[in-house]
C-alpha cells in the first residue's frame, strides 16, 4: 500500500511516529494586500478591469438584454447564444440556447456570484452554471451586481465557505484567455473566451 | 524522466553557442524580470506577506501526514479518490489503470511539471493512449519532440521562427509568419482534442486541506477545459503541495502570479473538487488525485527540507544569470534553474546532478526573488559542502590549507608566486594554458599586495 509507505515515511522523517492530534494553524489572521487604491473600491474594480483588458459597461437589471442585444450587434455576432439558467432571456432578438455546451455557441451570458476589486476577477461556480460556459465561447457576457463587487481576495473565502462550498467547481477570472508563449508576448484568446464584458448594474 | 545533467558541462557550452536560444533568452529580461518589479513593487507589505506565506508552508510541512489525511477525507466526501504513489512508476502505472478502466483512448493534459518528472506521457503512449498536451508552450514541445526548459513557460525557448516552422509541418498547413495566426491555428486544433479527450490530466498548484479542493492556476485555459470537458478529471500533483486553508491558498495566490509572470492575478485561478455534483449540468463523472512522493519525503528529512516550501512560480530562473545564458535543457532534467539545482540533485542523486550546484555565481538573486524565502544560495553552498565531503581534498589544496594557516610561510611563499606571475604575462595578462584561461583573460598581479600598502599606511 502507498498510502502506508508515504506515510511512514513522512512520519519517519518528522521524527515521530503517529500523526499529531492537536494541531493549531499559526497564524492569528491573514494580512491584507497594502497598496495604492482608489477610495471606492468599484473605481478600484474598474481600474483593475481595463488593465486585463476586460470591458465593463455600466447598465441596470431592467436594460440586461437590451444590453446583450447591441453587444451582439456590435460585434456582429451570427449563430446562438447560450444563456445560463436563471436569467431571463426575454427580449433577446439572438436564437437563444440554454443547458449544455459543446463549444458551438459564439457568446453566453452568466451571473457572477461575487467580483474581486484589487485584480478585477469575477467569481463563478459550477452551481450557477455548467464550467464549460466560461470557458467554450469566444464572448462572455457577466451580469454583475455592484453590491457583489468585495475590496479583496481575503474577502472571498468566507463568501465561498458559506454559498459554494459544495460546488465542484469556483472559478476566478480575470479577463479574456491570454498566452505569452510565444516569445513571451502576449495574445489575447489562447484556449478560453477572446472577449470578457461585464454588465455592471445598479442594485 | 532519463537525466541528462551528468553532460552538464558539454550541454552548457553548446546551449552558449546556439544563436537561435541566444535570441530567445533575451527576452526574459524585457519581460518576466520586469514585470515582476513592478508586480510587486506596488506591494507595500511586500516582505510581510512572504513572511506569512514561510510560516504557514513550514507548519504545513511539520504536520505534513495531517494536512494530507484531511485533504483525502474532504475530496472523499465530495466522491473522488485519492492515490498516493512512492514513485514515478507507480504515479503511472496509477493513471494508466485508472485509463484503462474507463476504457480511455485519447487524453488531454493541462501543464504539469509533476508528469515531466514521472515520465507520464511516454508511459501512456506505450498503452497505446493519444496524449496532447494542451498548454501552448507545451504543445510546441510536444511537436518538437522537446522537454519544458522553463517551469512556467516551457517553449521560451523556442522563436517565432521555429514555432511557424513546426505547426507548418506537423499540421499540413501553409505556414503562418504572425504570432496572432500561430495562436489562432493552435486553438483551432486542440478545440477539437478538448471535445474528444475521455480523459482531462492536470497539475495542481495547490491542494487545500479544508476543502479538498486543489488550485489550478493558467492563463489560457487550458487547464479548465482539460478540467471540465472529459468524463474523467485526473489530477496529479507532489505530496508538498497542499496548504491548511482557504486563506493559506490566497496567501500564496498573491505571491504566486506576481512572482511568476508580473500579473496582479493569472486569467484563470479555479478551484476544483470531486466530480459534477448531482445538482450540476456538465463535468466530469470521475475525479481522481494522484499525490506522488517521488524524492520529496527525503528532503522533508535531510538539510533540504525548506525546498518543500517552493510554489514553481520561476522567479529564481528568470533572475539566475547563469539560466540566463544557458537555458533550462542544459540542466540535463526537469526543473531547471537555482530550484531545479537544489530539486534535482536530491530527486535523482548528487552523483548524477553533481554539476548543478556548482553551475551558480552565489549572486544571490534566486534567493532575495523566491516569494516563499527560500535560501537557495545556501542551499547551493551545501550541497557543494556534500560534494567536497565524499571526495579527497585534491593534494594542492592541502598545500594551500597547511601554508594559510602559517602567515610568515604564505607571505614569503606569495612574494614568490607574484614574482613568477609577473614574469610570465604578457601586457598584464597571464598566458598560463589552463582551462580557466580558455575562456577568459587571467589579469597579472599588480603593484603591491593589500598586506604592504597597509602595513605603510600605518608607518606613513
Amino acid at each position: 500500500m502507498a498510502k502506508s509507505t508515504v506515510f511512514a515515511r513522512i512520519q519517519s522523517a518528522l521524527g515521530r511516529d503517529t500523526v499529531t492530534s492537536d494541531v493549531q494553524h499559526p497564524l492569528q489572521s491573514h494580512i491584507r494586500i497594502q497598496r495604492q487604491a482608489p477610495d471606492q473600491v468599484i473605481d478600484d474594480f474598474l481600474a483593475q478591469a481595463q488593465n486585463v483588458q476586460m470591458s465593463v459597461e455600466l447598465t441596470s437589471e431592467a436594460e440586461i438584454n437590451r444590453a446583450v442585444n447591441a453587444y451582439w450587434q456590435a460585434h456582429q455576432l451570427e449563430g446562438a447564444l447560450l444563456v445560463a439558467d436563471h436569467i431571463s432571456t426575454d427580449g433577446l432578438e439572438m436564437p437563444v440556447a440554454t443547458g449544455q455546451t459543446d463549444g458551438a455557441h459564439i457568446a453566453v451570458v452568466t451571473r457572477a456570484m461575487a467580483a474581486i476589486a484589487e485584480t478585477a476577477t469575477l467569481v463563478v461556480n459550477s452551481q450557477l452554471h455548467p464550467v464549460p460556459f466560461n470557458f467554450l465561447p469566444d464572448h462572455h457576457l457577466v451580469i454583475l451586481a455592484r453590491s457583489q463587487v468585495i475590496p479583496a481576495l481575503n474577502d472571498l473565502w468566507p463568501r465561498l465557505r458559506a454559498e459554494a462550498l459544495s460546488a465542484s467547481a469556483v472559478n476566478l477570472i480575470t479577463g479574456p484567455s491570454r498566452t505569452g508563449d510565444i516569445e513571451q508576448t502576449i495574445e489575447i484568446g489562447a484556449h478560453g473566451p477572446r472577449a470578457v464584458h461585464v454588465l455592471l448594474i445598479d442594485n | 524522466m532519463k537525466s541528462q545533467a551528468m553532460h552538464f558541462v558539454p550541454n552548457a557550452r553548446a546551449a552558449i553557442k546556439d544563436q537561435n536560444l541566444q535570441k530567445a533568452l533575451g527576452h526574459i529580461a524585457e519581460g518576466f524580470v520586469g514585470k515582476r518589479a513592478k508586480a510587486v513593487g506596488v506591494i507595500e507589505n511586500w516582505q510581510a506577506i512572504r513572511e506569512q506565506a514561510a510560516i504557514v508552508k513550514n507548519h504545513t510541512l511539520e504536520h505534513l501526514d495531517h494536512y494530507l489525511a484531511q485533504y483525502e477525507a474532504a475530496v472523499t466526501a465530495r466522491g473522488g479518490v485519492v492515490h498516493y504513489a512512492d514513485d514515478a512508476e507507480e504515479a503511472c502505472r496509477i493513471i494508466d489503470q485508472i485509463c484503462k478502466d474507463v476504457g480511455a483512448k485519447s487524453v488531454t493534459k493541462g501543464k504539469s511539471m509533476v508528469s515531466e518528472e514521472v515520465g507520464l506521457n511516454a508511459h501512456l503512449e506505450k498503452s497505446g493512449l493519444d496524449v496532447i498536451e494542451t498548454d501552448l508552450g507545451e504543445y510546441i514541445l510536444q511537436l518538437a519532440g522537446e522537454m519544458p526548459s522553463h517551469i512556467i513557460a516551457p517553449a521560451i525557448h523556442k522563436t517565432k521562427e521555429q514555432v511557424s516552422e513546426l505547426f507548418a509541418e506537423h499540421h499540413q498547413r501553409p505556414k503562418l509568419t504572425e504570432r496572432t495566426e500561430l495562436v489562432t491555428e493552435a486553438r483551432q486544433i486542440l478545440r477539437e482534442k478538448f471535445l474528444g479527450a475521455d480523459v482531462g490530466i492536470t497539475g495542481a498548484n495547490f491542494l487545500v486541506a479544508e476543502t479538498g479542493q486543489h488550485v489550478l492556476v493558467t492563463n489560457e485555459g487550458n487547464g479548465d477545459l482539460t478540467s471540465c470537458l472529459p468524463k474523467t478529471q485526473v489530477v496529479i500533483t507532489g505530496i508538498e503541495k497542499v496548504v491548511p486553508t482557504l486563506e493559506d491558498a490566497g496567501l500564496m495566490l498573491t505571491l504566486l502570479a506576481r512572482s511568476a509572470t508580473g500579473q496582479a492575478f493569472s486569467n484563470y485561478t479555479s478551484f476544483y473538487g470531486g466530480p459534477r455534483q448531482a445538482d450540476e449540468g456538465q463535468g466530469p463523472d470521475a475525479f481522481h488525485v494522484v499525490l506522488v512522493d517521488n524524492g520529496r519525503t527525503r528532503m522533508l528529512g535531510n538539510d533540504f527540507r525548506e525546498m518543500l516550501r517552493c510554489i514553481r512560480c520561476g522567479a529564481c530562473l528568470n533572475h539566475c544569470p547563469v539560466y540566463s545564458s544557458i537555458g533550462g535543457h542544459a540542466y540535463g532534467w526537469v526543473y531547471p534553474g537555482p530550484m531545479g539545482s537544489v530539486v534535482t540533485p536530491n530527486f535523482i542523486g548528487i552523483d548524477e546532478a553533481g554539476h548543478l550546484p556548482n553551475a551558480c555565481t552565489l549572486n544571490g538573486r534566486c534567493g532575495e526573488v523566491c516569494p516563499m524565502s527560500i535560501p537557495l544560495p545556501a542551499m547551493l553552498r551545501k550541497l557543494r559542502d556534500k560534494q567536497a565531503e565524499a571526495k579527497p581534498t585534491p593534494f594542492l589544496m592541502k598545500v594551500w590549507g597547511n601554508l594559510a594557516k602559517r602567515p610568515k610561510l604564505y607571505h614569503a611563499v606569495t612574494k614568490i608566486g607574484i614574482f613568477a606571475a609577473r614574469m610570465a604575462s604578457f601586457n598584464g595578462r597571464l598566458k598560463v594554458p589552463t582551462p580557466w584561461n580558455n575562456e577568459r583573460d587571467m589579469p597579472a598581479p599588480e603593484g603591491k599586495t593589500f598586506q604592504q600598502i597597509y602595513k605603510e599606511s600605518r608607518r606613513g
